[in-house]
């Protein structure tokens, strides 16, 4: 539950953290009176919290991901100012993320009632309801009651008899007939037909070299088959595929193996455990030698026999709520996969860490926090390595061969807001870096902070694509604040940084070392403050990435054009405590006429500008381009489209059943081009903002489904 | 109002007033469309509405015309207001007309400080409508120059 409270007074004066402050003082000093709802609505909304809103709010109700703490001292700055209509409103009409307005306006005021409970508010004689009008503070003192502080029981665990669990475990049974191992020699040259890992090649590249489907022919693509995919959870997967078989994560860790001309399902392994909440999509397996590596959701690694399915290893990397998300990726006999979920406070600190192919056993770990007393460890403004949160991993690294080195995008630190986190200028190691690492031993070659200090949920957690120009041996990436970085790989040298669009984050970049200056409102940010934040979370580039199209030299871009104001607040310096912590307004990026997509190719020798087009959706899929001069991406409003990869000229489209969200991919079957891609829901800000703003486009509860394309059959 | 069919007024208003340069050698033409204010999905049937914004700048003084349409409640009030940069929220500098209906215009001429001159400059200048339902703004519309569109 994104929440925020009145912008500016009528007479056009911001909330101040001393009045924000004195408030919340009040409100813990206040005598508690009799809430304006009862025993009864507490408890039932205890179960329909449980049911509907824990998975993504916690069982603390702390919070997490850009889903906020419902309790304490963040949820008073939130909402202790204003009133229980404001909040019945804002839960019944966007609550539950992914479905809201589903459930009943009596289940809305028993969800309304526990949280005013869980806030200290004692259970009166009056039922509430969605016109019940009283401050917040009034009721609520923002103390949260043992029980809850403690962690409230999942149903199952209350349940007289418990409901039954879904069927885990090899649920299709079936064999692969001619599966050849996948080598490194094929990892590192992949063939053309075959999309063997993430951005398909170690480069990052997103590029496939087939070239039957080109501009001249692609308005004659057609749709083959579908699959239907699990529901629940987010879809933001890329199907992996191999001499004609499509390996296809789903939700609820769920792999399954298709017959990729046909869509004749293998088999199907559901591991489990089942979607609650819709994020953490699991983007990318990986397949090495004779097995297929999912990272799960519960922040497990396992290794499945590829050609049965079976599952042959299984390690627990970190136990709950820690995932493991961002994608696998294999090199030289090693599994190496990055950590997700560290926003609230912990002992156990975000990493990247490596396991032996064959049997599972762990290699080597590194931290992506720097813990005192480690290198970088000073520059956490002395915080407990415990309060160190954040520095997640969002996708799987790139490798260069020759180098032996991988790269890999960290995130911010937590809370978002320097103000919550309390580590005032300090510049939070290794948030918002690129990472050279030894993929042998883990050991840091050399790293790159691109924004230290960050403060506003900008990342640049996202692809980081290498390209080489003669000699020169560059690394690019783009992150949320929409600044194409270009470094040299071989040393981390700073080499080029390009505005894609409009911010207003910086005052100053420096050309020659690409040190940013803040806005000085940002430097001085108070928490219970709103600061005005061009591109915000959305980005900008988020976790769809770009696709390098070596023909022509372009690095073909998907930005999104939205704003927030973000208001940080006080956290709980306590273990579970902590998170994303702020509040955020969303609105439309100023000049850009309202339209929230945009499509930019850079040529990356240069870092020009080759073309771009604006759009009214944004776009929720990474970008596929061949040597067929053709690039691929869909959007929000679940259009799929192919555009001319010199030009931008859009040379087909169609609709799709919902939001075409994943990572498109491309491959051939006897000689026959395909183009797959998934349609899927869940996310964060990317599906967050424009379901917010773009107020004309309504979707489907359901929809996931793999969709694969190609031109007609000869006859 | 389509948004395209703003952004021809918009156009047709900057192109008069380059044609008519000589007569106003001095002047200076800025334009905005009114967009939501920044908000969330509980509040956000309460911020629509569309519009478009011209200004001229002679001297010190901002002359400011303006149409909008489509609010969900009577507007009550328009302001211009000084951000830090474009798309960072500031203070009000100017109170200006408007028509207290959910479709009307606004109007005013507002003189200028130093700081708000540089400030239209670096397109940082806001013109904020609000209405009944949405009395902490209900939509803005930031002023750029001609060929100021920054996607």
């Amino acid at each position: 539950m994104s929440r925020s409270g009145s912008l500016l007074s009528k007479r056009g004066k911001y909330l101040t953290a001393a009045a924000a402050s004195l408030a919340l003082a009040s409100t813990l000093s206040f005598a508690q009176q009799a809430g304006p709802f009862t025993a009864g609505q507490a408890a039932a909304g205890e179960r329909a919290y449980l049911e509907s809103c824990a998975g993504c709010h916690g069982n603390t109700l702390a919070g997490a991901n850009d889903s906020p703490a419902l309790a304490g001292p963040g949820f008073m700055q939130s909402w202790g100012g204003r009133s229980t209509k404001a909040l019945y409103q804002f839960i019944s009409v966007s609550m539950p993320a992914g479905n809201p307005g589903s459930l009943s306006p009596a289940t809305y005021a028993d969800i309304l009632a526990f949280l005013l409970r869980a806030n200290g508010a004692q259970a009166g004689s009056t039922a509430l309801n969605g016109n019940t009008d009283v401050r917040v503070s009034a009721a609520a003192n923002g103390q949260v009651p043992a029980d809850i502080q403690k962690g409230l029981a999942p149903p199952a665990q209350r349940a007289a008899t418990p409901a039954p669990a879904s069927r885990h475990g090899l649920t299709v049974a079936g064999t692969i007939k001619a599966y050849a191992p996948v080598t490194d020699e094929m990892l590192t040259h992949p063939p053309d037909g075959d999309w063997l890992m993430y951005r398909r090649n170690y480069q990052g590249w997103s590029y496939s070299p087939l070239t039957e489907i080109g501009a001249a022919n692609v308005s004659g693509l057609q749709l083959k088959w579908t699959w239907a995919m699990n529901e629940g959870g987010a879809v933001e997967v890329t199907p992996i595929v191999h001499d004609g078989v499509i390996f296809l994560s789903n939700t609820s860790n769920t792999v399954q193996a298709l017959n990729a001309k046909t869509g004749e399902l293998i088999w199907e392994n559901r591991i489990g455990p089942d979607a609650t909440v819709a994020y953490f999509a699991t983007r990318s397996l990986a397949l090495y030698h004779d097995k297929v590596y999912v990272a799960t959701t519960d922040a497990h690694l396992l290794a499945l026999d590829a050609k049965t399915g079976k599952t042959v290893w299984n390690v627990e990397i970190a136990p709950p709520p820690k995932s493991e998300t961002g994608g696998v990726m294999v090199i030289r006999g090693k599994v190496i996969v990055g950590m997700m979920n560290c926003d609230n406070y912990s002992t156990i600190n975000c990493h990247i860490s490596a396991y032996d192919a064959e049997t599972g056993e762990q290699d080597w770990t590194f931290y992506t926090t720097a813990k005192t007393g480690t290198p970088g460890g000073d520059t956490w403004n002395n915080l407990p390595d415990t309060e160190r949160a954040g520095t997640d991993i969002w996708i799987a690294g790139t490798y260069d061969p020759e180098l032996n080195t991988t790269y890999w995008g960290v995130a911010q630190s937590k809370p978002w807001m320097r103000a919550s986190r309390r580590t005032a200028a300090a510049s939070t190691l290794y948030a918002n870096s690129t990472l050279a690492l030894d993929p042998d031993t883990g050991k840091l070659k050399w790293y790159f902070q691109h924004i230290p200090g960050e403060s506003l949920d900008l990342d640049e957690a996202f692809e980081r694509v290498l390209i080489d120009h003669g000699d020169q041996k560059t690394l690019m990436t783009i992150g949320k604040d929409g600044i194409l970085w270009k470094l040299d790989r071989t040393s981390g040298k700073f080499l080029a940084a390009k505005e894609t669009l409009f911010q207003n984050v910086y005052s100053k970049i420096d050309p020659k070392t690409g040190h940013l200056t803040y806005r000085q409102d940002i430097l001085d940010q108070k928490t219970g403050e709103w600061l005005g934040s061009c591109p915000g979370p959305e980005g900008g580039h988020d976790w769809q990435a770009t696709s390098y199209n070596q023909p022509t030299d372009l690095l073909i871009i998907p930005l999104s054009q939205s704003c927030v104001l973000m208001n940080g607040h006080d956290v709980e310096t306590k273990l579970g405590g902590g998170g994303t912590a702020a509040s955020q307004l969303f609105y439309f990026m100023p000049g850009t006429h309202r339209n929230m997509g945009k499509l930019v190719a850079y040529n990356t020798k240069d870092m020009t500008e080759a073309w771009s087009f604006q759009q009214r959706s944004p776009f929720l899929t990474a970008v596929l381009s061949t040597a067929g001069g053709v690039a691929f991406v869909g959007d929000f409003d679940r259009v799929f489209k192919a555009v001319d990869v010199k030009t931008g000229k859009i040379l087909w489209q169609t609709r799709l059943g919902n939001t075409v969200q994943g990572y498109p991919v491309s491959f051939s079957l006897d000689g026959k081009q395909y183009v797959a891609v998934t349609t899927g829901l869940g996310g964060g800000s990317p599906e967050q903002k424009p379901t917010t703003l773009l107020t004309e486009v309504h979707r489907s509860t359901t929809g996931q489904q793999l969709y694969v394309f190609a031109l007609p059959d000869r006859n | 109002m389509s948004l395209q069919d703003r952004c021809r007024v918009i156009g047709a208003v900057l192109l008069a007033g380059l044609l008519a340069g000589p007569a106003f050698a001095a002047d200076r033409q800025f334009a905005g469309e009114l967009d939501p204010f920044p908000h969330e999905m509980s509040t956000r049937d309460n911020v629509v509405g569309t519009g478009t914004i011209t200004a001229v700048l002679a001297g010190d003084r901002l002359t400011i015309r303006g149409d909008f349409a489509g609010l969900s409640s009577a507007a009550t009030g328009a302001y211009l207001r000084m951000g830090l940069a474009m798309g960072v929220p500031g203070q009000k500098i100017g109170d200006l007309t408007i028509t207290k209906a959910n479709n009307g215009q606004i109007s005013g001429t507002i003189t200028l400080s130093a700081a708000a001159i540089a400030a239209l400059e670096r397109n940082a200048l806001y013109i904020e409508l609000d209405s009944a339902k949405a009395p902490d703004g209900n939509s803005w519309a930031w002023l750029q120059a001609p060929k100021a569109d920054i996607s």
